[in-house]
């Protein structure tokens, strides 16, 4: 019984504890969403070009602050709810792939070969398709192979095990 | 002096003949002296009296109908029965016996059989069955097949008819977006992760929100007034110039407007840390939205 008590007062103190540290940090609340001290202090960074942060900021100016970010937070929350999985995945996929895209170099020399590669199977398939020059066809040819050597490099790790 | 002409006439001729002859003879002993390269057959050795020599036909002892010539994918023996019949049908009677068959003729016999058999006794794991795993993430068959069916334009509906090669691919290609998908999540942080979905939540609302013409010139003229009202003197921009902006501006104060309905902002005025409850607070403030519109 006594341990039981113990352990009861540890959990209460660690619950305690952790309550006032995350209260601690709140700047305010939208709809209870919550916007922290940091994030408060990020945005003033930002606005008053470091001049000012949460702390030293008077009781008007907190309130305009939070009433300033509280639109993002309605839109964030709002688009969580409201977009379907598919519209969300389709999203991130796309944010996702321009950001990894951008740390990949395609050289015009690659894409010229892609360029004639696909030119011949046009050729052999006998499309009727018109093939765009190559200098205006490099920028998608660029992106489609900077796309595929990002997804390849992702399968090459890939553990797949048939079953 | 016509007798003498006659005879060195033909004394001249049987001289002549005698050279002729030499060369003739000359030429034929060449002949045979040299290697015939003209691709002719040599008969020469042929013996033409001789007995014809009977060739040695290799006689192939038939194996008993119950011998076991191969194994079925299930491991169920196949029997050279099966086979034999299989031939008979095949060469329409013609072949009974696979015994007769060449070494390569007759593994593609049994390579038949064999498909013949999977075809017949084809059996279709469940669509609960976890066909693969991918970085630890199970994939039903259920959801390959549907891929399968839409890859193929319907012609294949089921993963199990694929060879373990097609199988393989088809499961690289299902899982691409899984794994990015895994990618994402774990290199994404939360705050690009709302950044990315607020603003493709706002560009469905602006599609969503139509905004009139009377709207937009009322808008227009409002700003207008504003405008001259700070300054007399200041230049409007012409109606028509400020199309695409009044109708943004209008597109998002009404989303602005919509959000903001009934919210509920409370801010801590308390520098304390060790605040405890916010309701509890004094110096936390509820706004009234309404006031701070």
């Amino acid at each position: 019984m006594t341990q039981f008590k113990k352990l009861l007062m540890v959990a209460t103190l660690g619950l305690f504890l952790s309550t006032v540290s995350i209260l601690a940090s709140t700047a305010g609340t939208v709809n209870g969403m919550k916007i922290t001290v940091e994030e408060a202090n990020k945005a003033l960074r930002v606005l008053t070009k470091g001049k000012m942060t949460w702390a030293k900021l008077p009781k008007e100016g907190r309130k305009q602050l939070i009433e300033m970010m509280a639109p993002s937070k309605l839109v964030a929350a709002a688009a969580r709810k409201q977009l379907t999985a598919k519209e969300k995945q389709a999203a991130l996929a796309g944010f996702w792939m321009q950001k990894k895209m951008s740390k990949i170099r395609i050289s015009d020399k690659e894409a010229k070969n892609a360029y004639n590669k696909m030119k011949k199977v046009a050729k052999k398939m006998k499309s009727k398709k018109k093939i765009p020059p190559f200098s205006k066809a490099k920028n998608g040819i660029k992106a489609q192979l900077a796309q595929e050597k990002v997804v390849s490099k992702l399968m090459k790790k890939a553990k797949i095990k048939l079953k | 002096m016509k007798k003498f002409l006659i005879a060195l006439g033909l004394s001249f001729v049987v001289l002549i003949q005698g050279v002729f002859a030499d060369a003739l003879k000359n030429s034929l002993t060449n002949i045979l002296h040299t290697k015939d390269s003209s691709g002719m057959v040599n008969l020469s050795g042929v013996s033409v009296g001789a007995k014809p020599k009977q060739r040695a036909i290799k006689r192939v002892k038939s194996r008993p109908a119950s011998t076991i010539i191969g194994r079925y994918n299930d491991g169920k023996p196949v029997h050279k029965r099966e086979a034999d019949k299989y031939i008979k049908k095949a060469t329409k009677g013609k072949i009974k016996d696979l015994d007769l068959l060449p070494k390569k003729q007759r593994l593609m016999v049994l390579k038949d059989l064999q498909r013949m058999y999977a075809i017949k006794h084809f059996k279709s794991r469940p669509k609960t069955a976890v066909v693969a795993i991918v970085n630890g993430h199970t994939i039903h068959k259920k959801s390959v097949d549907n891929y399968l069916q839409q890859v193929t334009k319907g012609k294949v509906k089921d993963f199990d008819r694929l060879d373990k090669k097609q199988r393989l691919l088809l499961i690289k290609d299902f899982a691409r977006p899984i794994v990015v998908q895994e990618n994402i999540e774990k290199n994404l942080t939360e705050i690009e992760k709302d950044a990315v979905l607020s603003q493709v939540w706002l560009q469905k609302q602006r599609a969503t929100i139509k905004v009139t013409n009377e709207q937009m010139l009322a808008l227009y003229e409002a700003t207008k007034a504003k405008a001259l009202a700070a300054n007399p003197q200041a230049q409007i921009p012409p109606y028509i110039s400020l199309g695409d902006k009044l109708k943004n501006e209008i597109i998002e104060k009404e989303i602005m407007t919509n959000l903001m309905k009934d919210v509920n902002i409370t801010v801590n005025f308390d520098n304390n840390e060790t605040q405890q409850n916010r309701e509890d607070n004094e110096s936390s403030v509820k706004l009234d939205t309404k006031e701070t519109k």
